[in-house]
Protein backbone atom coordinates (compact mmCIF):
# COMPACT_ATOMS: atom_id res chain seq x y z
CA UNK A 1 0.00 0.00 0.00
CA UNK A 2 1.11 3.75 -0.75
CA UNK A 3 0.76 5.27 2.50
CA UNK A 4 1.38 9.07 2.65
CA UNK A 5 4.70 9.00 3.93
CA UNK A 6 5.58 6.67 0.94
CA UNK A 7 3.05 8.66 -1.64
CA UNK A 8 5.36 11.95 -0.54
CA UNK A 9 8.80 10.34 -1.02
CA UNK A 10 7.68 9.18 -4.08
CA UNK A 11 6.78 12.77 -5.08
CA UNK A 12 10.20 14.16 -3.45
CA UNK A 13 11.83 11.62 -6.11
CA UNK A 14 9.99 13.47 -8.97
CA UNK A 15 10.56 17.23 -7.24
CA UNK A 16 6.96 17.54 -6.76
CA UNK A 17 6.12 19.00 -3.71
CA UNK A 18 5.00 17.43 -0.58
CA UNK A 19 0.92 17.01 0.31
CA UNK A 20 -0.25 17.94 3.64
CA UNK A 21 -3.88 15.69 4.05
CA UNK A 22 -6.84 16.91 5.59
CA UNK A 23 -6.70 14.53 8.62
CA UNK A 24 -9.90 13.05 8.48
CA UNK A 25 -8.68 11.76 4.73
CA UNK A 26 -6.29 9.66 6.69
CA UNK A 27 -6.19 5.81 6.10
CA UNK A 28 -6.04 3.39 8.81
CA UNK A 29 -2.34 3.14 7.83
CA UNK A 30 -2.03 6.73 7.60
CA UNK A 31 -3.24 7.27 11.01
CA UNK A 32 -1.08 4.73 12.28
CA UNK A 33 1.94 6.27 10.53
CA UNK A 34 0.86 9.82 12.32
CA UNK A 35 0.67 7.84 15.64
CA UNK A 36 3.77 5.71 15.43
CA UNK A 37 5.84 9.26 14.42
CA UNK A 38 4.64 11.32 17.54
CA UNK A 39 5.43 8.68 19.63
CA UNK A 40 8.44 8.27 18.07
CA UNK A 41 9.35 11.78 19.23
CA UNK A 42 7.56 11.24 22.33
CA UNK A 43 10.27 8.16 23.18
CA UNK A 44 13.13 10.09 21.55
CA UNK A 45 12.11 13.51 23.73
CA UNK A 46 12.50 10.70 26.73
CA UNK A 47 15.99 9.13 26.21
CA UNK A 48 17.02 12.54 25.18
CA UNK A 49 15.41 15.95 26.25
CA UNK A 50 17.09 18.37 23.92
CA UNK A 51 17.51 15.82 20.67
CA UNK A 52 15.83 18.10 18.11
CA UNK A 53 14.10 15.06 16.29
CA UNK A 54 12.19 14.46 20.28
CA UNK A 55 8.41 16.13 21.06
CA UNK A 56 10.10 18.60 23.75
CA UNK A 57 12.93 20.28 21.53
CA UNK A 58 9.99 21.33 19.82
CA UNK A 59 7.30 21.95 21.84
CA UNK A 60 9.05 24.11 24.14
CA UNK A 61 9.48 26.59 21.35
CA UNK A 62 6.46 27.79 21.21
CA UNK A 63 5.41 28.32 25.20
CA UNK A 64 7.69 26.60 28.47
CA UNK A 65 10.35 27.27 28.36
CA UNK A 66 12.12 28.89 25.49
CA UNK A 67 9.20 30.88 24.94
CA UNK A 68 9.69 32.42 21.38
CA UNK A 69 6.54 32.47 20.25
CA UNK A 70 3.93 35.58 21.19
CA UNK A 71 6.43 38.70 21.14
CA UNK A 72 5.31 40.29 17.46
CA UNK A 73 1.83 39.49 16.19
CA UNK A 74 2.58 40.86 12.96
CA UNK A 75 4.38 38.37 12.15
CA UNK A 76 2.54 35.55 13.51
CA UNK A 77 1.58 33.55 9.80
CA UNK A 78 5.16 33.38 9.08
CA UNK A 79 6.54 32.55 12.54
CA UNK A 80 3.98 29.53 13.00
CA UNK A 81 4.47 28.59 9.16
CA UNK A 82 7.99 27.73 10.18
CA UNK A 83 7.46 26.48 13.42
CA UNK A 84 4.85 24.08 12.04
CA UNK A 85 7.41 23.43 9.30
CA UNK A 86 9.83 22.34 11.36
CA UNK A 87 7.88 20.30 13.73
CA UNK A 88 6.52 18.23 10.65
CA UNK A 89 10.57 17.34 9.44
CA UNK A 90 11.43 16.23 13.12
CA UNK A 91 8.08 14.17 12.78
CA UNK A 92 9.79 12.53 9.87
CA UNK A 93 13.04 12.30 11.21
CA UNK A 94 11.55 10.19 14.04
CA UNK A 95 9.56 7.92 12.27
CA UNK A 96 11.98 6.88 9.67
CA UNK A 97 14.15 6.36 13.18
CA UNK A 98 11.67 4.56 14.64
CA UNK A 99 10.82 2.34 11.09
CA UNK A 100 14.72 2.38 9.83
CA UNK A 101 13.38 3.48 6.92
CA UNK A 102 14.66 6.86 5.35
CA UNK A 103 12.43 6.58 2.41
CA UNK A 104 9.53 7.88 4.30
CA UNK A 105 8.41 11.75 3.56
CA UNK A 106 5.43 11.90 6.46
CA UNK A 107 3.53 15.26 6.08
CA UNK A 108 1.81 16.97 9.11
CA UNK A 109 -2.22 16.55 8.49
CA UNK A 110 -4.45 19.38 8.97
CA UNK A 111 -7.41 19.15 11.25
CA UNK A 112 -10.09 21.24 9.49
CA UNK A 113 -12.10 22.48 12.58
CA UNK A 114 -14.64 23.78 10.19
CA UNK A 115 -16.39 20.62 9.62
CA UNK A 116 -18.34 17.95 11.65
CA UNK A 117 -19.45 14.84 11.04
CA UNK A 118 -20.07 11.97 13.87
CA UNK A 119 -19.08 9.32 11.55
CA UNK A 120 -15.35 10.72 12.22
CA UNK A 121 -15.80 13.59 14.62
CA UNK A 122 -16.51 13.08 18.64
CA UNK A 123 -19.29 14.50 20.16
CA UNK A 124 -17.46 16.94 21.51
CA UNK A 125 -16.00 17.96 17.79
CA UNK A 126 -12.53 16.74 18.11
CA UNK A 127 -12.07 14.36 15.47
CA UNK A 128 -12.07 11.14 16.84
CA UNK A 129 -8.18 10.12 15.85
CA UNK A 130 -7.32 12.37 18.45
CA UNK A 131 -9.96 12.46 21.11
CA UNK A 132 -10.16 8.73 21.51
CA UNK A 133 -7.71 8.05 24.37
CA UNK A 134 -7.10 4.82 23.37
CA UNK A 135 -6.86 3.03 20.20
CA UNK A 136 -7.01 -0.64 19.26
CA UNK A 137 -3.18 -1.40 17.19
CA UNK A 138 -2.49 -4.07 14.58
CA UNK A 139 -2.20 -6.65 17.02
CA UNK A 140 -5.18 -6.11 18.31
CA UNK A 141 -4.16 -4.65 21.46
CA UNK A 142 -5.51 -1.30 23.15
CA UNK A 143 -3.11 0.97 23.84
CA UNK A 144 -2.68 4.98 24.90
CA UNK A 145 -3.68 7.09 21.53
CA UNK A 146 -0.17 9.54 21.13
CA UNK A 147 -2.39 12.13 19.64
CA UNK A 148 -4.78 12.40 23.02
CA UNK A 149 -2.00 12.88 25.15
CA UNK A 150 1.32 13.93 25.75
CA UNK A 151 3.86 14.95 28.55
CA UNK A 152 4.26 18.37 29.58
CA UNK A 153 7.38 20.30 29.99
CA UNK A 154 5.51 23.31 31.43
CA UNK A 155 3.28 20.63 33.76
CA UNK A 156 6.35 18.51 35.00
CA UNK A 157 8.87 20.89 35.67
CA UNK A 158 7.13 24.60 35.56
CA UNK A 159 4.02 23.43 38.02
CA UNK A 160 6.13 20.61 39.42
CA UNK A 161 3.34 17.87 38.67
CA UNK A 162 4.13 14.45 38.86
CA UNK A 163 2.10 11.35 38.04
CA UNK A 164 -0.94 11.15 35.50
CA UNK A 165 -0.84 15.13 35.71
CA UNK A 166 2.33 15.73 33.62
CA UNK A 167 -0.10 14.49 30.56
CA UNK A 168 -2.01 17.01 29.16
CA UNK A 169 -5.76 17.35 29.11
CA UNK A 170 -8.40 18.92 27.09
CA UNK A 171 -11.81 20.27 28.90
CA UNK A 172 -13.35 20.41 25.13
CA UNK A 173 -17.21 20.94 26.01
CA UNK A 174 -18.09 24.12 23.28
CA UNK A 175 -16.02 23.43 20.45
CA UNK A 176 -19.13 21.59 18.33
CA UNK A 177 -21.79 24.33 18.71
CA UNK A 178 -19.08 27.17 17.65
CA UNK A 179 -18.23 25.18 14.82
CA UNK A 180 -20.50 26.96 12.47
CA UNK A 181 -19.45 29.98 13.29
CA UNK A 182 -15.84 29.43 12.31
CA UNK A 183 -16.81 27.93 9.39
CA UNK A 184 -18.38 31.36 8.69
CA UNK A 185 -15.15 33.46 10.31
CA UNK A 186 -12.66 31.72 8.15
CA UNK A 187 -14.94 32.53 4.99
CA UNK A 188 -15.08 36.47 6.14
CA UNK A 189 -11.27 36.30 6.83
CA UNK A 190 -10.72 35.00 2.92
CA UNK A 191 -12.82 37.86 1.73
CA UNK A 192 -10.50 40.65 3.13
CA UNK A 193 -7.41 41.13 0.81
CA UNK A 194 -5.17 43.10 3.31
CA UNK A 195 -2.44 40.76 4.61
CA UNK A 196 -2.51 42.92 8.29
CA UNK A 197 -6.19 42.77 8.76
CA UNK A 198 -6.66 38.60 7.29
CA UNK A 199 -3.79 37.92 9.53
CA UNK A 200 -5.47 40.21 12.85
CA UNK A 201 -8.88 38.82 12.74
CA UNK A 202 -7.76 35.54 11.93
CA UNK A 203 -5.14 34.90 14.55
CA UNK A 204 -7.78 36.34 17.60
CA UNK A 205 -10.63 34.95 16.58
CA UNK A 206 -10.58 31.52 15.10
CA UNK A 207 -7.26 30.74 15.77
CA UNK A 208 -7.03 31.74 19.65
CA UNK A 209 -10.73 30.22 19.59
CA UNK A 210 -9.42 27.24 18.56
CA UNK A 211 -7.09 27.01 21.34
CA UNK A 212 -9.90 28.26 24.06
CA UNK A 213 -12.58 25.89 23.09
CA UNK A 214 -10.19 23.22 22.60
CA UNK A 215 -8.16 23.78 26.03
CA UNK A 216 -11.14 24.46 27.87
CA UNK A 217 -12.00 24.93 31.89
CA UNK A 218 -12.68 22.35 34.80
CA UNK A 219 -12.01 23.11 38.15
CA UNK A 220 -10.15 19.47 38.33
CA UNK A 221 -7.19 20.95 36.56
CA UNK A 222 -4.15 21.55 37.93
CA UNK A 223 -3.27 24.51 35.61
CA UNK A 224 -3.94 28.06 36.94
CA UNK A 225 -7.15 28.93 36.32
CA UNK A 226 -8.02 25.40 35.50
CA UNK A 227 -7.31 25.15 32.07
CA UNK A 228 -6.64 22.83 29.43
CA UNK A 229 -3.55 22.89 28.33
CA UNK A 230 -4.31 24.31 24.69
CA UNK A 231 -5.67 27.65 26.40
CA UNK A 232 -2.55 29.37 27.23
CA UNK A 233 0.30 30.06 25.07
CA UNK A 234 2.65 28.80 27.38
CA UNK A 235 1.39 25.38 27.58
CA UNK A 236 -0.49 24.91 24.17
CA UNK A 237 2.28 23.11 22.25
CA UNK A 238 2.92 19.87 24.55
CA UNK A 239 -1.15 19.21 23.10
CA UNK A 240 -0.68 16.93 20.44
CA UNK A 241 -3.66 18.66 18.77
CA UNK A 242 -2.05 22.08 18.84
CA UNK A 243 0.14 20.87 15.33
CA UNK A 244 -2.74 19.76 13.73
CA UNK A 245 -4.34 22.68 14.52
CA UNK A 246 -1.75 25.38 13.31
CA UNK A 247 -1.44 23.37 10.17
CA UNK A 248 -4.88 24.10 9.63
CA UNK A 249 -4.00 27.88 10.22
CA UNK A 250 -0.89 27.03 7.77
CA UNK A 251 -3.60 26.02 5.43
CA UNK A 252 -6.02 29.25 5.63
CA UNK A 253 -3.48 31.12 4.90
CA UNK A 254 -2.15 29.16 1.97
CA UNK A 255 -6.02 29.57 0.63
CA UNK A 256 -5.97 33.02 1.21
CA UNK A 257 -2.83 33.50 -0.29
CA UNK A 258 -4.40 31.62 -3.80
CA UNK A 259 -6.97 34.01 -3.65
CA UNK A 260 -5.43 37.30 -2.95
CA UNK A 261 -1.57 36.49 -4.73
CA UNK A 262 -0.85 39.84 -5.78
CA UNK A 263 -1.32 41.07 -2.04
CA UNK A 264 1.60 43.16 -0.35
CA UNK A 265 3.35 41.41 2.36
CA UNK A 266 4.64 43.99 5.13
CA UNK A 267 8.24 44.47 4.91
CA UNK A 268 8.43 44.08 8.64
CA UNK A 269 6.93 40.37 7.79
CA UNK A 270 9.50 39.89 5.21
CA UNK A 271 12.51 41.03 6.78
CA UNK A 272 11.87 39.37 10.50
CA UNK A 273 13.01 36.27 11.45
CA UNK A 274 11.30 33.50 12.48
CA UNK A 275 11.77 30.32 14.27
CA UNK A 276 14.43 27.89 13.19
CA UNK A 277 16.04 31.22 11.74
CA UNK A 278 13.99 31.31 8.91
CA UNK A 279 13.83 34.77 6.92
CA UNK A 280 9.69 35.76 6.13
CA UNK A 281 10.08 35.98 2.27
CA UNK A 282 12.05 32.79 2.58
CA UNK A 283 8.36 31.38 4.03
CA UNK A 284 5.36 33.31 1.51
CA UNK A 285 5.59 30.96 -1.04
CA UNK A 286 5.51 27.26 0.51
CA UNK A 287 4.88 25.23 -2.45
CA UNK A 288 8.24 26.81 -4.07
CA UNK A 289 10.03 27.43 -1.03
CA UNK A 290 9.54 24.72 1.66
CA UNK A 291 8.16 22.87 -0.96
CA UNK A 292 4.20 21.70 0.59
CA UNK A 293 1.16 22.32 -0.68
CA UNK A 294 -2.52 21.24 0.87
CA UNK A 295 -5.04 19.17 -0.64
CA UNK A 296 -8.70 18.78 0.11
CA UNK A 297 -8.92 15.68 -2.32
CA UNK A 298 -8.31 11.49 -0.99
CA UNK A 299 -5.17 9.95 -0.51
CA UNK A 300 -6.16 7.64 -3.72
CA UNK A 301 -6.71 10.61 -5.34
CA UNK A 302 -3.37 11.90 -5.20
CA UNK A 303 -2.01 8.43 -5.84
CA UNK A 304 -3.56 8.38 -9.04
CA UNK A 305 -2.87 11.84 -10.19
CA UNK A 306 1.08 11.26 -9.35
CA UNK A 307 0.73 7.88 -12.00
CA UNK A 308 3.76 6.01 -9.90
CA UNK A 309 3.54 2.49 -8.44
CA UNK A 310 4.06 1.35 -5.41
CA UNK A 311 8.04 0.58 -6.21
CA UNK A 312 10.28 2.83 -4.49
CA UNK A 313 12.97 4.31 -6.79
CA UNK A 314 16.65 2.97 -6.10
CA UNK A 315 18.63 4.35 -3.17
CA UNK A 316 21.81 6.72 -3.79
CA UNK A 317 24.96 4.83 -3.22
CA UNK A 318 27.01 5.84 -0.31
CA UNK A 319 30.99 6.45 -0.79
CA UNK A 320 32.67 3.67 0.46
CA UNK A 321 35.48 5.44 3.33
CA UNK A 322 39.22 5.29 2.20
CA UNK A 323 41.45 4.58 5.20
CA UNK A 324 44.71 6.44 3.55
CA UNK A 325 48.33 6.48 5.76
CA UNK A 326 50.42 6.85 2.56
CA UNK A 327 49.00 9.47 0.41
CA UNK A 328 50.62 9.19 -3.18
CA UNK A 329 50.09 12.50 -4.79
CA UNK A 330 51.78 12.11 -8.00
CA UNK A 331 54.13 15.13 -10.04
CA UNK A 332 54.25 18.28 -7.85
CA UNK A 333 55.88 21.55 -9.65
CA UNK A 334 57.51 23.94 -7.46
CA UNK A 335 56.35 28.09 -7.74
CA UNK A 336 53.33 27.19 -5.24
CA UNK A 337 52.53 29.79 -2.71
CA UNK A 338 50.22 27.83 -0.41
CA UNK A 339 49.98 23.78 -0.69
CA UNK A 340 47.27 22.11 1.00
CA UNK A 341 46.14 18.49 1.62
CA UNK A 342 42.35 18.80 1.76
CA UNK A 343 40.45 15.77 3.35
CA UNK A 344 37.20 15.37 1.55
CA UNK A 345 33.85 14.27 3.61
CA UNK A 346 35.65 14.32 6.80
CA UNK A 347 33.67 12.99 9.74
CA UNK A 348 33.80 14.81 12.63
CA UNK A 349 35.66 12.77 15.07
CA UNK A 350 34.08 11.60 18.57
CA UNK A 351 37.22 11.88 20.64
CA UNK A 352 39.80 14.33 19.64
CA UNK A 353 43.13 13.43 17.62
CA UNK A 354 45.79 15.20 15.85
CA UNK A 355 46.72 14.34 12.56
CA UNK A 356 50.66 14.71 11.56
CA UNK A 357 51.93 14.62 7.75
CA UNK A 358 55.00 14.17 6.68
CA UNK A 359 56.80 14.09 3.88
CA UNK A 360 58.29 11.60 2.22
CA UNK A 361 58.64 9.39 5.77
CA UNK A 362 57.25 6.24 5.50
CA UNK A 363 59.16 5.85 9.15
CA UNK A 364 57.27 8.73 10.81
CA UNK A 365 55.23 8.12 14.39
CA UNK A 366 54.76 9.68 17.31
CA UNK A 367 58.22 10.47 18.39
CA UNK A 368 58.99 11.90 14.81
CA UNK A 369 57.58 14.94 16.34
CA UNK A 370 57.69 19.11 14.96
CA UNK A 371 60.95 19.21 14.40
CA UNK A 372 61.72 16.56 12.03
CA UNK A 373 62.68 18.24 8.13
CA UNK A 374 60.09 15.92 6.87
CA UNK A 375 57.16 17.03 9.03
CA UNK A 376 55.24 19.30 6.78
CA UNK A 377 51.90 20.19 8.95
CA UNK A 378 49.28 19.45 11.63
CA UNK A 379 45.52 19.31 12.48
CA UNK A 380 44.12 18.82 15.15
CA UNK A 381 40.08 17.77 16.26
CA UNK A 382 38.04 18.70 18.92
CA UNK A 383 36.16 15.36 19.11
CA UNK A 384 32.52 15.83 19.84
CA UNK A 385 31.94 13.61 22.53
CA UNK A 386 29.86 10.67 23.22
CA UNK A 387 26.27 11.26 21.41
CA UNK A 388 23.71 12.70 24.10
CA UNK A 389 20.67 12.01 22.05
CA UNK A 390 18.44 8.94 21.15
CA UNK A 391 19.71 6.21 19.01
CA UNK A 392 20.58 7.77 15.19
CA UNK A 393 21.14 11.35 17.07
CA UNK A 394 24.65 11.77 15.92
CA UNK A 395 24.38 10.12 12.86
CA UNK A 396 24.08 12.68 9.81
CA UNK A 397 22.96 10.25 7.10
CA UNK A 398 19.88 10.05 8.88
CA UNK A 399 19.55 13.95 8.52
CA UNK A 400 19.78 14.72 4.81
CA UNK A 401 19.02 17.85 4.51
CA UNK A 402 17.95 19.18 0.67
CA UNK A 403 15.18 21.18 -1.40
CA UNK A 404 12.44 18.91 1.11
CA UNK A 405 13.98 19.67 4.33
CA UNK A 406 14.99 22.90 5.40
CA UNK A 407 16.51 22.93 9.02
CA UNK A 408 20.06 23.53 10.08
CA UNK A 409 21.92 21.24 8.57
CA UNK A 410 23.41 18.40 11.11
CA UNK A 411 25.97 19.58 13.24
CA UNK A 412 27.77 16.31 12.12
CA UNK A 413 27.14 16.42 8.61
CA UNK A 414 30.47 15.74 6.62
CA UNK A 415 28.76 16.14 3.20
CA UNK A 416 30.44 19.32 1.93
CA UNK A 417 33.08 19.25 4.62
CA UNK A 418 36.72 20.19 3.60
CA UNK A 419 39.43 19.71 6.17
CA UNK A 420 42.74 21.81 5.24
CA UNK A 421 46.22 21.07 6.17
CA UNK A 422 48.32 23.36 5.65
CA UNK A 423 52.20 21.57 3.96
CA UNK A 424 53.57 24.56 2.38
CA UNK A 425 56.43 25.38 4.65
CA UNK A 426 57.28 21.55 4.78
CA UNK A 427 56.58 20.82 0.80
CA UNK A 428 59.26 23.75 0.02
CA UNK A 429 61.54 22.37 2.48
CA UNK A 430 61.25 19.03 0.48
CA UNK A 431 61.06 20.20 -2.88
CA UNK A 432 64.25 22.59 -2.51
CA UNK A 433 65.35 23.73 -5.70
CA UNK A 434 63.95 21.26 -7.90
CA UNK A 435 61.37 21.91 -10.52
CA UNK A 436 59.30 19.53 -10.04
CA UNK A 437 59.16 16.02 -7.99
CA UNK A 438 57.62 13.12 -9.27
CA UNK A 439 55.49 10.38 -7.04
CA UNK A 440 55.27 12.42 -4.01
CA UNK A 441 54.42 10.36 -0.52
CA UNK A 442 52.67 11.99 1.91
CA UNK A 443 52.41 10.42 5.10
CA UNK A 444 49.90 10.76 8.14
CA UNK A 445 50.08 9.84 11.60
CA UNK A 446 46.96 9.83 13.52
CA UNK A 447 47.39 10.58 17.14
CA UNK A 448 45.34 10.31 20.12
CA UNK A 449 44.78 12.84 23.13
CA UNK A 450 47.54 11.60 25.19
CA UNK A 451 50.10 11.47 22.22
CA UNK A 452 50.00 7.51 21.77
CA UNK A 453 49.48 6.55 17.38
CA UNK A 454 46.45 5.08 16.61
CA UNK A 455 45.13 3.56 13.59
CA UNK A 456 44.33 5.55 11.00
CA UNK A 457 40.47 3.94 11.02
CA UNK A 458 39.51 6.49 13.59
CA UNK A 459 39.36 9.37 11.41
CA UNK A 460 37.49 8.93 8.12
CA UNK A 461 36.86 10.82 5.19
CA UNK A 462 36.41 9.74 1.40
CA UNK A 463 39.49 11.54 -0.11
CA UNK A 464 42.36 13.04 0.46
CA UNK A 465 43.87 15.94 -2.40
CA UNK A 466 46.96 18.23 -2.62
CA UNK A 467 46.15 21.67 -4.08
CA UNK A 468 48.49 24.23 -4.42
CA UNK A 469 48.13 27.43 -5.11
CA UNK A 470 50.15 29.49 -8.34
CA UNK A 471 51.29 33.31 -7.76
CA UNK A 472 48.50 34.60 -9.83
CA UNK B 1 -14.14 47.07 31.02
CA UNK B 2 -16.46 50.05 29.31
CA UNK B 3 -15.56 50.48 25.42
CA UNK B 4 -17.57 53.21 22.95
CA UNK B 5 -18.22 51.77 19.42
CA UNK B 6 -16.35 53.35 17.03
CA UNK B 7 -17.42 54.21 13.21
CA UNK B 8 -15.89 51.44 12.13
CA UNK B 9 -16.85 48.98 14.18
CA UNK B 10 -20.65 50.02 13.31
CA UNK B 11 -20.13 50.07 9.61
CA UNK B 12 -17.88 46.42 9.91
CA UNK B 13 -20.02 45.26 12.26
CA UNK B 14 -17.26 43.81 14.20
CA UNK B 15 -15.72 45.90 17.19
CA UNK B 16 -11.82 45.08 17.54
CA UNK B 17 -10.34 46.10 21.02
CA UNK B 18 -6.67 46.23 20.66
CA UNK B 19 -4.49 45.15 24.32
CA UNK B 20 -1.31 46.49 24.75
CA UNK B 21 0.27 43.38 25.88
CA UNK B 22 -1.75 39.51 25.82
CA UNK B 23 -2.86 39.18 29.32
CA UNK B 24 -1.79 36.68 31.45
CA UNK B 25 -5.67 34.56 31.82
CA UNK B 26 -7.46 33.87 28.43
CA UNK B 27 -11.12 32.63 28.59
CA UNK B 28 -15.12 33.80 27.02
CA UNK B 29 -15.98 37.16 27.11
CA UNK B 30 -19.28 38.42 26.08
CA UNK B 31 -20.05 42.43 25.20
CA UNK B 32 -22.99 43.77 26.50
CA UNK B 33 -24.35 46.66 25.49
CA UNK B 34 -25.73 49.61 28.08
CA UNK B 35 -28.01 51.96 27.16
CA UNK B 36 -28.98 55.23 28.81
CA UNK B 37 -31.31 53.82 30.77
CA UNK B 38 -28.84 50.78 32.09
CA UNK B 39 -30.15 48.35 29.87
CA UNK B 40 -28.27 45.66 29.21
CA UNK B 41 -28.19 43.37 26.08
CA UNK B 42 -25.27 40.95 25.53
CA UNK B 43 -23.93 41.78 21.82
CA UNK B 44 -20.73 39.64 20.64
CA UNK B 45 -19.09 37.35 22.31
CA UNK B 46 -14.60 36.89 22.06
CA UNK B 47 -12.58 34.34 23.14
CA UNK B 48 -8.97 35.35 24.70
CA UNK B 49 -5.97 33.09 24.04
CA UNK B 50 -4.15 33.69 27.25
CA UNK B 51 -0.29 33.70 27.84
CA UNK B 52 -0.67 31.94 30.81
CA UNK B 53 0.79 32.16 34.54
CA UNK B 54 4.57 32.11 33.60
CA UNK B 55 5.16 32.92 30.22
CA UNK B 56 7.18 35.90 29.04
CA UNK B 57 5.11 37.14 25.75
CA UNK B 58 4.81 40.83 25.02
CA UNK B 59 2.89 40.75 21.75
CA UNK B 60 -0.18 42.72 21.57
CA UNK B 61 -3.57 41.22 21.58
CA UNK B 62 -6.96 41.90 20.09
CA UNK B 63 -10.49 40.98 21.17
CA UNK B 64 -13.04 40.47 18.21
CA UNK B 65 -16.63 40.72 18.69
CA UNK B 66 -19.00 40.13 15.68
CA UNK B 67 -21.96 42.34 16.03
CA UNK B 68 -25.45 41.81 15.15
CA UNK B 69 -27.47 43.16 12.65
CA UNK B 70 -29.39 45.74 13.51
CA UNK B 71 -33.07 45.20 14.82
CA UNK B 72 -36.39 47.03 15.44
CA UNK B 73 -35.28 46.80 19.30
CA UNK B 74 -31.39 47.87 18.83
CA UNK B 75 -29.40 49.81 16.70
CA UNK B 76 -25.96 49.91 17.27
CA UNK B 77 -24.74 53.73 16.63
CA UNK B 78 -21.22 55.18 17.31
CA UNK B 79 -20.73 56.06 20.90
CA UNK B 80 -22.69 53.35 22.35
CA UNK B 81 -21.14 52.14 25.79
CA UNK B 82 -20.38 48.54 25.54
CA UNK B 83 -19.57 46.52 28.08
CA UNK B 84 -17.00 43.67 28.70
CA UNK B 85 -16.75 40.61 30.80
CA UNK B 86 -15.24 37.44 31.25
CA UNK B 87 -16.56 34.62 32.35
CA UNK B 88 -16.32 33.18 35.59
CA UNK B 89 -17.88 29.80 37.34
CA UNK B 90 -21.79 29.85 35.83
CA UNK B 91 -21.73 34.02 35.16
CA UNK B 92 -19.58 36.70 34.26
CA UNK B 93 -17.61 39.07 35.79
CA UNK B 94 -16.23 42.38 34.48
CA UNK B 95 -12.56 43.20 33.90
CA UNK B 96 -9.95 45.64 32.79
CA UNK B 97 -7.30 45.07 30.81
CA UNK B 98 -5.05 47.65 29.39
CA UNK B 99 -6.24 48.76 26.11
CA UNK B 100 -4.63 51.01 23.76
CA UNK B 101 -7.03 50.81 20.72
CA UNK B 102 -10.65 49.89 19.75
CA UNK B 103 -11.78 49.89 16.16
Amino acid sequence: MTTIAKLNFLRKQAGLPLIRFDLIRLREEDIQDLRDAYAAMYEISDIAMGDRRGYFALARGHGYDQDLCHDDDRTFLTWHRSYVYSFEKALNSALQWKRGDDELELTLPYWDWTQFATATHASNGLPKMVDDATYTNSAGDDVPNPLARAHSLYRSIALGLTGDEVFTRRYTTRLRSNIPLLEDEVERYLTNPNFEAFQADFNFAAHGGIHVLTGGTDASSPLPRSIGDMGSTVSASYDPVFWLHHAMCDKVWADWQALWPAANVPQHVLDTVVYDGRVGRDLIDAETSLRYIYSEDSVEAAIGALGTADSAPVATLSAAASNVTEVRLGTVKAGFVRAELEFHRMRPPTESFELRAYVDNASCDASTGYKDKSYAGRLVFFGHGTCPGAPGHCNPALAVRDDYDQRYKHPLRYEHTRYRLDITRGLRRFIGRKKTVKDLKIYLVTLDDKGEVVAPEALVYDQCSLRTYAKN
Amino acid sequence: MDVRLTDKAVKDRVLRIWLRRVPEAGGFLQAWHIDANENERQIGSATLYGRGVGSTAQERAMLLFRLPPDTDDLKLSVGDRVQVRIEEGSGFKELNLDVSEIE
